[in-house]
């Protein structure tokens, strides 16, 4: 038979079944995704970075929520980020240095001490959400060393999400509350990430997030075996 | 350190009002008559307050899973993705329909008010290549439009629609310390609506299209409510001096650690809070700049923010929002940090 005829037919047919689908299967409240969450706010005094982080773990039972330390980061950090599954850092930023405080975190040494990066722990996400952090091509063309240098932080973490430009404080609540429950809900994350900026931001901001290639399917439900520790392997998603 | 804070105020205030070039608020500059920046600013103000109205979105009836559905499979009859989004989830008055086939597909609508985004998926963009035959930047806006025609989400009202944006998303890829490769994925195009001469921001209010390969239609924001004007009696707007105080307040609030701050704009918008309530503020952009990492003598941080003209605002703005989060804890580890709770959640659940 013309395989041309036999199209809309099976068009039709898929669209009766997701119909019936739809009719026989109420909707569920949402399935809970919560493993370990950590939320860690850069400053006590400029802005409010205290409710973006909290709109974020408010939609697990979250394991840590402290003011952001730079030791959380780097030379304790196996007690800290990458003891979570999921870390969540509001404050000022610069490209691969986030503000924790008073004190800058450079994040191209953050990974020099015994307690090494993230990902040789646990931890499988991290979202900096602060100003300028993730670089991408755009802003430099090694936007990848920092990240996967031997002091860096890429030690089997899976994703960091970010900006590559500023990020607008008037939209910061709402972007993390969208992504936190989008992630809690299933969602792959980098993707919603990006779905969180375009939905909440302002327009002039721009989402960028790294990760290593395998993991780019990741969700907070399902993900994929833990990177190396050593690799050199890097993608960059990033909004134009 | 009073004084100082007083005439940041009244700096902020003057750059938003007259437009003029940005002002440096350091301590050399801070000393201009107070009377020398208030005047020309405020008689700006009075112009713009004559034509500021209201708005409220027209009540739409509640959606069910069914309909929701119904819209969703009516987008996706006049598109040309195959994602089945066949499971559902509810979750704060929203639908989530996605897909476990790939999860970065999704139809997250607002059942009370229908606003919606579809991510038909990036799981075939994945690929170490470019997107096929992707519009350019010129094509893009003409080709979005015809989607929203297609789908029937083109506002009615053509004259509220204006092009904000053309963008996109690219993937980049590095191995063995080189760059590998760098691509184009996604052509973005966003629209913003403009009422009375005035832009509305917040998160209401906006159309992002999505373009992928071969001009399909990728994605797609859709919230953009029906509105009826309503006129201000002069009386529910603030005076020149709450907007003021406010501002500085503001600007204290968010920027007030900084070693300089230069107000880069501040203007008059509609702030849409995507529940319903569309009022006039003042949208303030401003350069703060603080002791930077070692490399850096210093780092831009900008800081924005809103401020209310009604005296009794019925929008919810970020800034209310704030009296709902709960404050961190110190962390034990450190002494210069006293833990008001001494609690370590080290040992998770």
């Amino acid at each position: 038979m013309d395989q041309t005829l036999l199209a809309p037919a099976r068009s039709k047919l898929l669209s009766c079944l997701l119909l019936f689908l739809t009719l026989i299967t109420p909707a569920r409240e949402v399935s809970a995704v919560d493993h370990w969450e950590g939320g860690y706010v850069g400053s006590k005094t400029e802005g409010d970075a205290t409710t973006p982080v909290w709109n974020f773990i408010k939609n697990f039972t979250w394991n840590q929520y402290y003011w952001a330390e730079t030791f959380q980061f780097d030379s304790y950090n196996n007690e800290r980020v990458d003891k979570m599954d999921f870390s969540y850092f509001v404050g000022h930023g610069s490209p691969w240095n986030i503000k924790c405080q008073t004190t800058w975190l450079d994040l191209r040494t953050a990974g020099a001490s015994a307690h090494k990066g993230w990902g040789n722990n646990n931890a499988e996400f991290v979202t900096l959400h602060a100003c300028n952090v993730v670089a991408s091509p755009l802003e430099v063309a090694d936007w990848y060393s920092a990240w996967t240098g031997n002091d860096g932080v890429f030690d089997g973490v899976h994703q960091v999400c970010g900006f590559r430009t500023s990020a607008s404080m008037s939209c910061d609540q709402d972007i993390s509350e969208y992504f936190g429950s989008r992630i809690k809900a299933g969602a792959a994350v980098w993707q919603a990430w990006f779905d969180a900026i375009s939905l909440y931001g302002d327009g002039s901001e721009r989402g960028a997030a790294v990760m290593y290639p395998p993991c780019d399917g990741d969700s907070y439900a399902v993900f994929s075996a833990d990177p190396p520790e050593e690799h050199s392997w890097l993608r960059i998603w990033y909004q134009l | 350190m009073n004084k100082a804070i007083t005439m940041i105020m009244l700096a902020g205030i003057s750059s938003f009002l007259i437009a003029a070039d940005p002002v440096v608020l350091r301590s050399e500059n801070l000393q201009m008559p107070l009377n020398a920046v208030s005047t020309p600013a405020f008689s700006n103000l009075r112009i713009e307050r004559m034509k500021t109205l209201t708005y409220e979105a027209v009540p739409k009836k509640v959606l069910d899973q069914q309909s929701a559905r119904t819209l969703l499979s009516g987008i996706a009859e006049r598109s040309t993705f195959k994602i089945p989004f066949e499971k559902v989830e509810k979750l704060n008055g929203r639908f989530i329909f996605s897909s476990p086939e790939d999860p970065s597909a999704v139809f997250d609508i607002d059942a009370s008010n229908g606003a919606f985004l579809l991510n038909t998926g990036l799981k075939r963009y994945s690929g170490d290549e470019s997107s096929r035959n992707l519009p350019s930047d010129k094509e893009a806006p003409e080709l979005a439009r015809k989607h929203l025609i297609n789908t029937g989400f083109l506002p009615k009202n053509r004259q509220e629609i204006v092009l904000a944006h053309v963008g996109g998303l690219n993937m980049a890829v590095s191995k063995e310390g080189r760059s590998v490769g760098n691509y184009r994925k996604l052509v973005t195009v966003r629209f913003n609506r403009v009422l009375n001469g005035l832009t509305v921001q917040g998160p209401g209010s906006k159309i992002v299209v999505q373009l992928g390969q071969d001009g399909e239609l990728q994605g797609m924001i859709h919230n953009w409510p029906e509105v009826r004007a309503k006129s201000l009696p002069a009386a529910a707007l603030k005076s020149d001096e709450e907007i003021r105080r406010e501002t500085g307040l503001r600007l204290r609030s968010e920027a007030g650690e900084a070693q300089a701050v230069t107000i880069r704009s501040s203007r008059m918008v509609l702030y849409d809070d995507g529940r319903g309530d569309i009022e006039p503020a003042i949208h303030v952009i401003a350069d703060a700049r603080y002791k930077g990492p070692a490399t850096k003598e210093s780092v831009n941080n900008p800081v924005d923010f809103y401020v209310p003209l009604l005296k009794a605002p019925k929008a919810i703005y970020p800034f209310m929002k704030s009296a709902e989060s709960k404050l961190p804890e110190g962390d034990g580890r450190l002494p210069s940090y006293q833990p008001s709770q001494a609690q370590d959640w080290s040992d998770g659940k």
